[in-house]
């Protein structure tokens, strides 16, 4: 079933919309959930969640990107399960995660706060600029959380040339925003 | 502002960008080696001899074919016989020599010769030896190169990678090949220290490519191979490579490969809980067919995909000696009236014996270990006999 599809049956209320959903995107959502809370439980829970976030939101919402739209919702859910404390006692993938985020706040600023809309909007114009290749490994680094094992194996490159294109794009991440007169 | 505050800021990326990263191709004009400090040792000459004496009867061989692609194995001395005689793999130096061909060129002091080809009908590899271009110590090498065939250029998918001076041991660690001591790692990551410089200067370039057409037709063919210039990958101006060399180099000769038939088995056989069976199975000696017949769980083969996130071509395959020979990657097409899906795998990491395979195993999805990290489960294993 397509997503204009699965869309008709949320316009007519029809439930049958998340089991197609789940049918469809379950398994991306649920390992999206997993990268974030490392956690089986938690994760389903966070899937579930966002069946139901969508139930309750389209309509009136008719998202005309709808993987995303979901993943959105997933990845809201998935850290606001996680336990950040907990996670950075085990070593989690996601310390790896906000250690590297933090090599593309600029000039080493680490005060202050910025707008998450805008945020977005200005990473989203610098992944742009980038070539597919470099802007797909860093949003599954650090959207979808993927271990730098797993994006090498998704793409068929070696981990060193995963972590050499990461560190490549933060570092031109961090110049960019430095550039735009970005604060964070 | 924090790197955790970065990671949740950056929730609302733009949706193409995010459906582009799950759902997108991953097309690489030209598969780039990480660019990192170059090592140049100088050997001891005992340690060289050694490393010598076990492999004097391969070295006519490429480095790129000889040490093992993309972390393969070796290619032992029965395989390497098998190649020739099958006509899968070509010396060049040594058989191209008609008046016609010219597989060598010299310009602004630096030659470049194609040495070897390893093809069947789907595709295969070309390994360029380059002389006499001077690679910076803490460089990585880049080049620029376009090809045509009989005239014109085909619309064939490819890949291309430098030898960077790296194996696997027995134990699968990384050590160099010119002395098989454990690669250096340098900085916060971790990154191999690479060696693209052989003793004797050269640097070994390879292509991969994969035809459009399996039935042969491009044997006898025409190409030409044309590069333009001799660089350097770029770090300071991020993917802008700097060309140092500019010039022109043209290679053209005759292309030739095995049409050997592939050794066929008729599996018929379940993998794991997928409502997926392995009907067929055709295996040559540098590409593979696979043939799976989906039962009515789903009703194609995008929404089996889009639903199991997993890859339907194999993963690699066992040898009668119990090791495995890895295959990766791979493409096909569904065909919607017998509901069957035909993966080819062309340019295996190894080249094969088929004779010696008796199983075939596929990956079995992945749990999180008590670590909290990913974990692949055990492979599934399809025996053959």
């Amino acid at each position: 079933m397509n997503d204009d599809e699965i869309m008709k049956l949320f316009f007519t209320r029809n439930e049958d919309a998340i089991q197609q959903t789940a049918r469809k995107y379950g398994a991306r959502l649920l390992a999206l959930a997993d990268n974030i809370v490392h956690n089986r439980e938690d994760a389903e829970e966070s899937v579930n969640d966002t069946y139901l976030k969508a139930w309750d939101t389209i309509p009136p919402a008719r998202p005309e990107h709808y993987y995303a739209y979901l993943a959105k919702i997933c990845r809201n859910f998935s850290f606001g399960k996680l336990d950040w404390l907990n996670a950075a006692k085990r070593k989690a993938e996601v310390v790896s995660l906000t250690r590297e985020m933090e090599e593309c706040i600029p000039g080493g600023v680490q005060e202050g706060t910025m707008d998450a809309e805008l945020l977005s909007k200005t990473i989203s114009a610098f992944l742009r600029t980038q070539t597919p290749q470099n802007r797909m490994i860093f949003v599954r680094r650090y959207w979808y959380a993927d271990p730098v094992a797993e994006i090498a194996r998704r793409y068929q490159i070696s981990e060193s040339a995963v972590l050499m294109r990461l560190h490549r794009t933060r570092s031109k991440l961090a110049g960019y925003l430095k550039k735009e007169g970005i604060q964070v | 502002m924090t790197g955790k505050d970065m990671l949740l800021g950056i929730r609302n990326l733009d949706a193409d960008i995010l459906e582009e990263a799950e759902f997108g191709t991953f097309q690489e004009k030209k598969t780039r080696v990480s660019r990192k400090k170059t090592l140049i040792l100088v050997l001891a000459a005992t340690l060289l001899l050694a490393t010598l004496t076990g492999a004097a009867a391969f070295t006519r061989w490429s480095h790129t074919m000889q040490y093992g692609r993309l972390g393969g194995n070796q290619p032992s001395q029965q395989i390497k016989e098998q190649a020739q005689q099958s006509g899968l793999s070509v010396m060049l130096e040594e058989t191209k020599t008609g008046p016609n061909e010219q597989i060598s060129a010299t310009d602004q002091g630096i030659t470049v010769t194609a040495v070897q080809t390893v093809m069947d009908q789907h595709g295969g590899t070309v390994v360029f030896r380059i002389d006499g271009f001077d690679l910076p110590e803490g460089e990585a090498p880049w080049l620029w190169w376009e090809y045509q065939v009989d005239g014109s250029k085909p619309h064939w998918s490819l890949g291309a990678q430098f030898f960077n001076g790296t194996i696997s041991d027995e134990n699968g660690n990384l050590v160099y090949a010119k002395n098989g001591k454990p690669v250096q790692r340098v900085g916060e990551y971790q990154a191999a220290v690479l060696d693209y410089v052989d003793n004797n200067g050269s640097i070994e370039f390879s292509i991969d490519f994969n035809f459009d057409k399996d039935d042969g037709s491009y044997f006898g063919k025409e190409i030409v191979v044309t590069f333009t210039g001799f660089g350097l990958q770029g770090e300071k101006f991020g993917d802008e490579d700097i060309m140092t060399v500019p010039g022109k180099w043209e290679l053209r000769w005759t292309l030739s490969g095995s049409t050997e038939e592939p050794r066929v088995w008729k599996p018929n056989a379940k993998i794991g809980h997928w409502g997926l069976t392995l009907l067929e199975v055709r295996i040559g000696q540098y590409s593979m067919e696979t043939v799976y017949q989906l039962d009515d769980t789903y009703p194609d083969y995008k929404t089996f995909r889009d639903a199991n996130e997993w890859s339907i071509c194999p993963s690699g395959v066992r040898l009668k000696d119990g090791t495995d020979a890895k295959a990766w990657g791979g493409g096909g097409e569904w065909d919607a009236e017998s509901r069957t899906y035909t993966c080819v795998s062309t340019n295996l990491v190894d080249i094969l014996d088929p004779e010696q395979v008796v199983g075939m195993y596929f990956y079995a999805g992945y749990f999180i270990n008590e670590e909290g990290y990913r974990e692949d489960k055990p492979y599934y294993y399809i025996p053959f006999e």
